[in-house]
């Protein structure tokens, strides 16, 4: 359970990541790139339909003003006024010498024609102009309200515009001229100023259809865009595919309009919005597999190393995990080997130890056997040797008593004082045992005598000296000290006896335990109690003897005393 | 993580708002005209009438006039259907008859000149001011009918018409109902016994007005009921046809415009009555729709006859109206029965 979550939040996080770091500049750039291609399209788009727009405007501002100025021309024209007014009729020739040199840089451009008052056509450049327009209606009564140039659009006959001048009589208008600009003229007038596949439309003021570039047959989109106008929504709405630009020629109120093909069609935006959605999402895929993989190659060890600790927590320290490669997570694994290693040594060390101790106290309690019922016979033998009068049997027999009864005593740890006590009732008993055969002093400190040692610690050394020191039958001298030495309390008993064999020696300070039938056996016990006291350094020491002969053995004890300290 | 989603998030929106945004030209919102040079025409008219109506009503006004076109009923209806905020302000077109049903449309409105007004064609309280007059009148089929056979209403009930008439059907068309109302006015006798008579002549009624003169040119019928002006129309076209007014007299029923009560541009709606009414658009009513003006001071047409000539007489608008209901039914029945 603990792995598979380990694995889940892992994975997500690794996931997360990758996504974060694969996606979101993708995604910027992929918008940023969209965005900054379809401004510029689109505002390249906008100012040349602008450019186009304000260049056919003017083309047709120019137009009227030069129309303006020519009918103006005409309206000053005396022939004119007089062929108005039929004083001057049957003049036919002249009035149209006139009108021809009056129009003929516009010749091309427009047609002109003269109406009487009452609106009858009298003289025209071509024959498409009316025969008659009416008077109280339309133009000719616009123009004669106002002074100066009318435009009006009409929609008869496809469309076309009109700019009549009413030209004054005495009373009310003599006559009007007339300049139309019918589909030709347009279509003149603006080849060349625009776009192929752009279309042009003139509107009139209100927005009526005047004229449409021949391309655009829609006859319905001129009251299609005034719907949009009226309404207040944008001119794209009136078509599909088309963006719609227009201008308002501000002397005559007409305006152009530019109908541009949408430079993006939207099938084609749709087209980029799926590539880019494509990228993205194949981005995205990429971006999972590799972090499924490259968290899978981390974890495995991880996992490994995770089930280890498991086994090693429930008490496996032969657990190893196995090392392959040299990473970091390899190294981590080659750590936790050594630790696993090294616990399982500390471990072992510490049971040997636990068992060396309890071996030493069982030693201790077979040493303690009975000791009550041996302690009985001997005051018994105490005193069986006073009253037969062998002085010495009583003696030994009070001596070996009193040894046994400090023995018998559960305190482990004694002051040097009682220590130094049980050591001369031995020396007592062994002096009996062997007169003459050694004798013994004792120099210690007074202030060392209530320091604590542990109990029957000395007796085995100077049983040791006792029995191997003079085996061959020599008299010795053995001698015990206790002195201070900083800290600590250095404890010396030196014989001059023969001293150990070698082999012995270096059989001890190997630690090898007692050879059977060598004896020594009180030096190891002494040796083993010392360690597991005060450490495996402290155990006994051979000290070079002084004069070459004997042994000398040197114990070092930190100076502690008892409850009551060194004056009690 | 989540925080750094939501940033995410964010500018991709903003991204594509920014490159679908419709770049709405604000110099475009400019050429729009202000509210208060708006009108909003209903209309029944053809194109061919109110066209040049609007057109020059723009030019003369600079009002900029929305024209929403439609058969009369559906467009009273639409008004009504609109309720305490109209979207229109002037009703332009169908009979009065129409508008008189649909009085509480509209607000009253006293154009200047109406005194000049020919007789009879003022309406009571003004709430209407009428636009053209339309005489109902009787057609021919100038190859299978001489002109000397028929003579007035009371053919319609010769059985040698016997399905021979062409007559729209008058729950469609307003026109023919009122033609059937002059009819029945005309003739003496029980309403609903001339009724049974003229519906056993006349057979199968034709769909819509505008076929009349198609179905009597054509020779599918001899002799056909229909406005002055279509008529007129139709000979002027080329078709076939003849025009008798009945000795009998006939109706002289106008059609007009209407202010709608809470317009939105009121004073563009009252500017537009008024110009509808002048003496420039009466004058055109007569030279280009071959209707007769509203007016005395704009003549009709030389050829025509007169008022006086045709026995005109006071069309019974009230009595029609209240008529109308159980006329269709009783019309519905008998047309009915007439047919298998």
């Amino acid at each position: 359970m603990r792995g598979v979550g380990l694995r889940a939040s892992f994975r997500k996080k690794l996931l997360g990541s990758f996504l974060a770091v694969g996606l979101v500049p993708l995604v910027v750039c992929v918008g940023l790139i969209l965005g900054i291609f379809q401004t510029v399209l689109l505002r390249n788009s906008m100012e040349s339909a602008q450019s186009q727009i304000e260049a056919l405007t003017s083309d047709l501002g120019g137009l009227i003003a030069s129309c303006g100025d020519v009918l103006e021309e005409l309206g000053r024209e005396e022939l004119i006024l007089r062929a108005m007014t039929g004083r001057g009729r049957g003049n036919g020739t002249q009035v149209y010498n006139a009108l021809y040199s009056a129009a003929a840089p516009l010749l091309r451009e427009a047609d002109f024609a003269l109406y009487d008052a009452e609106g009858k056509l009298l003289y025209a450049i071509s024959n498409a102009v009316p025969r008659s327009l009416p008077a109280n209606w339309g133009i000719l009564a616009a123009a004669r309200e106002e002074e100066g140039l009318v435009c009006r659009g009409t929609d008869t006959g496809g469309g076309c515009m009109r700019m009549v001048q009413a030209i004054p009589g005495e009373e009310g208008a003599a006559g009007y001229v007339m300049a139309e600009l019918r589909e030709e003229h347009f279509r003149h007038l603006f080849q060349g100023s625009y776009v192929a596949g752009n279309d042009v439309l003139v509107l009139d003021p209100f927005w009526s259809q005047v004229y449409a570039s021949p391309t655009l047959q829609d006859s319905t989109l001129a009251p299609r865009l005034r719907a949009c106008l009226m309404e207040g929504r944008s001119l794209d709405e009136a078509g599909a595919d088309y963006t719609y630009h227009v201008l308002r020629e501000e002397e005559s109120g007409f305006c152009v309009l530019l109908r541009q093909p949408k430079p993006l069609a939207d099938g084609v935006m749709r087209l980029f919005y799926v590539v880019a959605g494509i990228s993205i999402l194949l981005c995205a895929a990429v971006c999972v597999q590799v972090a499924m993989r490259i968290s899978r190659q981390l974890f495995e060890p991880i996992r490994t190393l995770n089930s280890a600790m498991a086994a090693v927590e429930g008490g496996d320290l032969d657990t190893q995990v196995k090392v392959t490669g040299t990473d970091e997570i390899s190294q981590l694994s080659g750590r936790f080997n050594r630790m696993t290693q090294r616990l399982k040594a500390n471990l072992t060390q510490s049971i040997r130890q636990q068992q060396e101790l309890g071996d030493a106290q069982i030693r201790m309690m077979q040493a303690q056997l009975n000791p009550h019922f041996l302690y009985n016979t001997l005051d018994t033998l105490k005193w069986l040797g006073k009253i037969n009068g062998s002085q010495e049997v009583s003696t030994i027999s009070a001596d070996l008593a009193d040894i046994l009864r400090r023995s018998i005593s559960a305190e482990e740890f004694v002051a040097l004082r009682e220590e130094l006590a049980v050591l001369e009732r031995y020396v007592e008993i062994q002096t009996i045992r062997f007169p003459g055969k050694f004798d013994f002093s004792l120099r210690v400190e007074e202030h060392l005598l209530d320091a604590l040692v542990p109990k029957l610690m000395l007796q085995p050394l100077v049983e040791n000296a006792i029995i191997h020191g003079f085996e061959d039958g020599s008299h010795g001298h053995i001698t015990v000290e206790a002195v201070q030495s900083g800290e600590l309390m250095l404890l010396t008993v030196r014989d001059d006896g023969c001293g150990m064999s070698e082999e012995s020696l270096e059989r001890f300070l190997r630690r090898e335990g007692p050879q059977a039938g060598n004896g020594h056996l009180g030096l190891y016990n002494v040796d083993a109690i010392l360690r597991l006291h005060y450490g495996p350094d402290s155990g006994l020491r051979f000290l070079p003897p002084p004069g070459g002969r004997g042994t000398c053995i040197r114990v070092a004890l930190p100076i502690s005393y008892e409850k009551g300290g060194e004056g009690s | 993580m989540k925080r750094r989603f939501f940033f995410f998030l964010c500018t991709l929106f903003l991204f594509l708002s920014a490159c679908t945004a419709p770049q709405n030209d604000p110099s475009v919102a400019a050429l729009a005209p202000p509210e208060e040079q708006r009108l909003v025409v209903y209309t029944s008219h053809k194109e061919e009438v109110y066209g040049p109506i609007v057109k020059e009503f723009q030019e003369r006004t600079g009002i900029w006039v929305e024209v929403v076109t439609g058969g009369t009923g559906e467009l009273l209806e639409d008004i009504a259907a609109q309720g305490e905020v109209p979207e229109c302000d002037v009703m332009f077109g169908g009979g009065v008859e129409s508008l008189s049903a649909y009085a509480w449309l509209f607000e009253p409105y006293t154009c200047s000149g109406t005194e000049l007004l020919k007789p009879g064609l003022r309406p009571e309280g003004d709430l209407w001011t009428p636009f053209s007059a339309l005489p109902v009148v009787l057609i021919y089929n100038t190859k299978l009918v001489e002109p000397v056979e028929l003579t007035g209403w009371i053919d319609l009930l010769d059985g040698r018409w016997k399905g021979k008439i062409a007559f729209a059907d008058p729950a469609v068309s307003g026109s023919s109902y009122t033609a059937a109302v002059t009819l029945l006015s005309c003739l003496p006798g029980e309403t609903w016994e001339l009724l049974k008579y003229f519906t056993e002549n006349l057979g199968q009624p034709l769909a819509d007005s505008g076929d009349v003169v198609a179905a009597v040119s054509g020779g599918s019928k001899s002799i056909g009921v229909t406005l002055e002006e279509t008529a007129l129309k139709g000979i002027a076209q080329g078709e076939d046809i003849g025009v008798i007014y009945p000795a009998e007299g006939t109706s002289s029923v106008p059609d007009g415009s209407a202010l709608v009560a809470g317009a939105p541009h009121p004073d563009n709606a009252r500017a537009f009555l008024e110009f509808v009414q002048s003496t420039d658009v009466q004058a055109l009513v007569v030279s280009n729709f071959y209707r007769r003006s509203v007016r005395q001071d704009v003549a009709d047409r030389e050829e025509l006859p007169t008022e006086e000539e045709m026995g005109v007489f006071d069309y019974p608008v009230d009595w029609a109206s209240a008529l109308k209901e159980e006329f269709l039914l009783r019309w519905a029945d008998l047309v009915g029965e007439g047919t298998p």
